[in-house]
Order: C-alpha cells, then sequence, then structure tokens
C-alpha cells in the first residue's frame, strides 16, 4: 500500500467547476451530484467487498476502477487515489485489497461530511 | 457562448456509472441535444438494433456485458450506424488500447477527469465532425 503521497480529500474547485452548466431554473447541479455520489459510494464499497469475499477479482477491480472514474470527476481525490491503488493490486493481494477497502470507508466519513457541508451551504 | 443545437439531435449515451451518467446526460442537454441514456452497453446494442437516429454516441469504454468497443463493433457491421460518430469516456492511460481503439472506429476520446468545458467541447467536435463527411467513422474492416 502506497498512500504516502497525501492528497486533499475533496478539491471543492473540481465541484465548483460544475456550476458552469448549472441552467437557470433547474435544481442545483453540483447537489444533484453530490446526493449521488453520497448513496452510489457504498455499493461500490460492497462490490469491491463482495467481490474479495468470493475471490472473484474481476468484480472487485472493476467496482474500483468505476468508482476512481466517479471521484476523481467530482475532485473526490483521496478516494480515487485509493481505488486506483486496488484496481492495481494483483490476486495474490488479496489482504492489501482488504485493507484498502477499509481505508475507503474510512476517508469516505471525511468525504461525506465535507460534501455534507457543501450541500448544506448551497441549500441555505 | 455557441449556439445551442437543436433539440432535435439525438445523442446516445451508454455508461454504467451512475454518478457519470447523470452528470454526461445533463451537460448534453445543456448543450441543446437530446439525450438518449441507457445503463450499459448490452442496452446500447438492443436500441441500435432498430433505432440508428443518432447524431452521436456517448460510451464509457468500460461496461458490464458489452464494454464500449464491443458496442462499436457491432456498429461496424451495419451500414445504417457507421456514419454515427462515438465519443469513447475512459479512465485508461493505456496508449495501445486508444491507438486499437480509433482503429475499431472510435472518433474522439474523452479521459476521466474531465471538467464540463472539456465534455462540452469534445461533444461539440464529436458532432460538427460528423457533418464534416471527411471525418465520419472510418473503422477497419475485419
Amino acid at each position: 500500500m502506497s498512500l504516502t503521497n497525501t492528497v486533499v480529500s475533496v478539491d471543492l474547485e473540481v465541484l465548483a467547476g460544475y456550476d458552469e452548466a448549472q441552467e437557470e431554473g433547474e435544481p442545483d447541479f453540483v447537489v444533484e451530484l453530490i446526493d449521488l455520489y453520497l448513496s452510489e459510494a457504498p455499493r461500490f464499497f460492497n462490490a469491491i467487498h463482495e467481490g474479495l469475499a468470493n475471490h472473484d477479482w474481476l468484480s472487485a477491480k472493476r467496482a474500483a476502477h468505476t468508482l476512481r472514474g466517479s471521484s476523481g470527476n467530482l475532485g473526490v481525490l483521496q478516494m480515487a487515489q485509493i481505488a486506483d491503488e486496488l484496481e492495481h493490486l494483483t490476486t495474490n493481494q488479496e489482504t492489501t485489497g482488504v485493507e484498502l477497502l477499509q481505508c475507503l470507508r474510512h476517508e469516505f466519513s471525511r468525504v461525506e461530511e465535507i460534501f455534507l457541508a457543501e450541500r448544506q451551504r448551497r441549500m441555505s | 457562448m455557441p449556439t445551442a443545437a437543436p433539440k432535435t439531435q439525438r445523442i446516445l449515451i451508454a455508461d454504467d456509472d451512475p454518478i457519470i451518467r447523470h452528470m454526461v446526460t445533463r451537460l448534453t442537454a445543456n448543450e441543446g441535444f437530446q439525450p438518449v441514456v441507457v445503463n450499459d452497453g448490452g442496452a446500447a446494442y438492443r436500441l441500435l438494433q432498430t433505432d440508428a437516429n443518432f447524431s452521436g454516441a456517448i460510451f464509457d469504454m468500460m461496461m458490464p456485458q458489452l464494454a464500449g468497443l464491443d458496442v462499436i463493433r457491432f456498429m461496424n457491421t451495419e451500414k445504417r450506424l457507421l456514419r454515427i460518430p462515438v465519443m469513447m469516456i475512459t479512465s485508461e492511460q493505456d496508449l495501445r488500447l486508444m491507438a486499437n481503439s480509433f482503429a475499431a472506429g472510435v472518433t474522439l476520446f474523452l479521459p476521466k477527469p474531465f471538467t464540463p468545458e472539456q465534455f462540452q467541447t469534445t461533444l461539440r467536435l464529436l458532432v460538427q465532425g460528423k457533418q464534416d463527411t471527411s471525418k465520419n467513422r472510418s473503422p477497419e474492416r475485419s
């Protein structure tokens, strides 16, 4: 595991970039993306967990790959990095996979806090 | 600000990631296109069997059931689908994979992560390129 390159949890400037695509009268695009991310990320954790538990590496890696992509696009940088490491593990690194999944869940609690604060700021 | 495309121009979007799918759908609609959205390559394949009325298609490279490249390979077998330009969204950085994808008929690549502006610029290029007949997809025939 090489999580030594510390990056910020969330780059809110990336998220704010979606404000450019905000159309008048439409629901807040960023809030929609925050809500989707918070509801979907745990599904990816479950898919990774099941893949690791069932020795189904393909499913675990696919879930990590998807999580990496959507995390990166929303500026959720640390999770994107952990998901990237998970995706590129080899099949004999199951223990590391379990550890990385724990890291993802832990990091997600920080992301959730940041996203909920941002959501509240936008909705107030 | 560029003029929005007429809403009659339909764009097929296939992505299994609900977050990217929502993002791409909304950005496509903002550009004035009518997004037609499916959640995997298999659904795109089924739709394309009966519906070729698209000004462009946007596929995720890696999807369960049928990957983006597999859908393109099917499109290459149908003359009515050859005119549809395809944007491939991918988080892969593999140059060989990209080269193979262009050879298979991908019109444009958009690497993840991308910004809304990058997406919209690529979408405009995709559809404008289609109007210039010299830039239509010209895949290698198998």
